[in-house]
């Protein structure tokens, strides 16, 4: 008795608390309740070489406390963002109240001062999110901490994000080992009403306060082509963003560049990542039932892997499931659809007709993380939830919306 | 060159050899005398490292930090996996089984895990430390913060800051 009182008392080294907990399961829970125990505890799980070793324990994949996904207004329902988490626990986070409520002064131009906040980004621990379709706000947002950063969108002269017909916006956290509130920039691209198609970028730093814009940096997109929608990817300085026509945005926000290139031939629907490891620009993609990651190097792009779905245990009877397009919920998806990339490329997120699987590419690992359910009515098609059972699973229920930001590293509560 | 390396090699294996088949003595904080192979006491860094700086193999080694109980399960636990080959399919098998079987029994005494691990820590055997810490781990991976505070024996007074610290926190989850 009194050898297991001194082991957590004071007696006991702080090298053999960590090593215990560094050992838990790479579940934000798991981690938060070892925070709850004591101070001692607590500042062990805070400790930011702690998460790191904890991660590579855990064959580097970063404890995922859940995903961030956009609503998508259905029968006047409100929309916005939805904080799904992926496990049953203490950890519950959730999306601010939208702007009219919180008192913020909107612009005049909003839609509908109502709107919820729409997520745009997820990184290093922190959320972005954007006010309405036009993003005059943004909110930088610690889910964990609670700390919220509120940023006004740019007007410099004729370039107005306020007038702007899309915005993407990226955040970019200056020092990956930082804090989850150290300095952040955000980093938007954007057209307006007056230049067509043509692309500009803005950029925020929190350390001045202040917007940059150059009028006479951008790219021309091609008649009738825009953005994705789609979660950007930042390596170093540079944020890229996929375009439709299969084109890549590239904006450095360090040395003020804009430039597109095409993405890999043949990719199927993919997702822009940064690769593990070496930490360059990476596709992951999938196309019918085979998954290929790439990755840019000088200027070119290189196939790193090609995984076979099919030769995968989970997946042995993906061939013969049905296909999606025999299922009057989703006539268009593909057998195949990437629907969520960890932030630095530790695990892809996969939609099958047999469920949502997580892909690791750095162990090779399938796990299954949902199990679809069916869903009779088919006005759900427009929305998609993900339900958490009682075993912390999640159930998809639906699709529509196929952008989930995951939010990926993991801050004790 | 590369002859001359080879035999330095070669003597070094032979060497090696004969170290491996020297007999250890390692003396537990009561006193008690431990004899083991050199292979199995190598599981250990840090007798591996003493006895590689030409340390005073003869006279033993006195570990003022480990009882005598403790000493026999980890050297138990090092004759197993120094002194046996795990090269083959089967022969990790068995050894993964060893493993398992040791832990498990560890297990049912929370206290005698505890000095395994206290023990494994201080004499640097690997393997051995992990394979306690996880067990530590797997048994509080599913508990409260309450639970875990007593299969820890942690007594923990919430100071009026902490208190504090711990409500604003909620508001904001």
């Amino acid at each position: 008795m009194s050898l297991s009182r001194s082991l957590a008392a004071a007696t006991v080294p702080d090298e053999l608390h960590l090593e215990i907990m560094v050992r838990l399961p790479a579940l934000p829970q798991a981690l938060a309740r070892a925070s709850a125990v004591c101070p001692e505890w607590r500042r062990v799980v805070r400790d930011a070489a702690f998460l790191r070793r904890h991660r590579e324990l855990h064959g580097g994949v970063p404890a995922t406390a859940g995903f961030f996904h956009n609503t998508v207004v259905v029968g006047g329902a409100p929309g916005g963002a939805r904080f799904v988490c992926a496990g049953a626990g203490p950890l519950a986070l959730s999306v601010p109240p939208s702007v009219s409520r919180q008192g913020v002064p909107c612009c005049h131009t909003h839609v509908n001062p109502g709107d919820a906040w729409t997520v745009l980004d997820c990184r290093g621990g922190r959320v972005l999110l954007g006010c309405c379709r036009f993003s005059c706000y943004f909110l930088v947002y610690n889910p964990i901490t609670g700390k919220r950063c509120l940023v006004k969108a740019a007007s410099h002269k004729r370039l107005h994000l306020h007038h702007s017909i899309r915005c993407n916006a990226t955040l970019i956290c200056d020092d990956d080992d930082a804090d989850a509130d150290g300095p952040f920039r955000v980093a938007a691209v954007y057209t307006t009403v007056t230049d067509g198609g043509r692309l500009f970028g803005a950029a925020f730093s929190s350390r001045t306060g202040r917007w940059t814009t150059a009028p006479q940096v951008f790219v021309d997109l091609p008649r009738g082509i825009d953005l994705r929608g789609e979660p950007s990817a930042v390596v170093g300085s540079t944020a890229y963003h996929s375009a439709y026509s299969y084109l890549v945005l590239a904006f450095d926000v360090k040395h003020w560049t804009m430039a597109t290139f095409q993405r890999p031939p043949r990719c199927g629907n993919a997702r822009l990542m940064k690769t593990r490891g070496d930490g360059v620009l990476g596709l992951v993609g999938a196309l019918e039932l085979t998954v290929r990651l790439w990755a840019r190097e000088a200027g070119g792009w290189v196939l790193r892997s090609t995984v076979e779905l099919s030769d995968m245990g989970l997946l042995r009877d993906l061939p013969s499931a049905p296909l999606p397009s025999s299922d009057a919920r989703f006539p268009l998806l593909p057998p195949v659809k990437i629907i969520g990339v960890a932030e630095e490329g530790d695990a892809v997120f996969l939609w099958t007709m047999l469920g949502i699987f997580m892909f690791c590419p750095g162990s090779m690992e399938l796990k299954k993380k949902a199990v679809k359910k069916q869903q009779n009515r088919v006005d759900m098609l427009q929305q998609m939830s993900l339900k958490i059972n009682d075993e912390g699973a999640m159930e998809f229920l639906g699709i529509g919306c196929l952008v989930i930001f995951c939010f990926v590293k993991f801050e004790p509560v | 060159m590369a002859t001359g390396s080879g035999a330095a090699a070669a003597a070094a294996d032979a060497e090696e050899k004969e170290s491996g088949s020297r007999m250890i003595t390692l003396t537990s904080n009561e006193g008690k005398a431990f004899v083991v192979t050199e292979a199995s006491a190598r599981q250990s860094a840090t007798i591996r490292s003493m006895v590689d700086d030409g340390g005073c193999v003869d006279k033993g080694f006195p570990l003022p930090n480990v009882d005598s109980k403790t000493l026999a399960r980890v050297i138990q636990y090092c004759d197993e996996h120094g002194n046996k080959e795990a090269h083959t399919v089967d022969e990790r098998a068995a050894l993964a089984k060893f493993d398992k079987d040791f832990i498990a029994e560890l297990d049912a005494d929370k206290a005698f895990l505890y000095d395994v691990t206290m023990a494994a820590n201080y004499l640097h055997i690997q393997g051995l430390f992990a394979l306690t810490t996880q067990c530590i781990a797997d048994t509080i991976k599913g508990k409260t913060p309450e639970e875990i505070r007593t299969a820890f024996g942690i007594e923990y007074d919430l100071t009026a800051q902490d208190e504090e610290e711990i409500k604003e926190e909620d508001t904001h989850a």
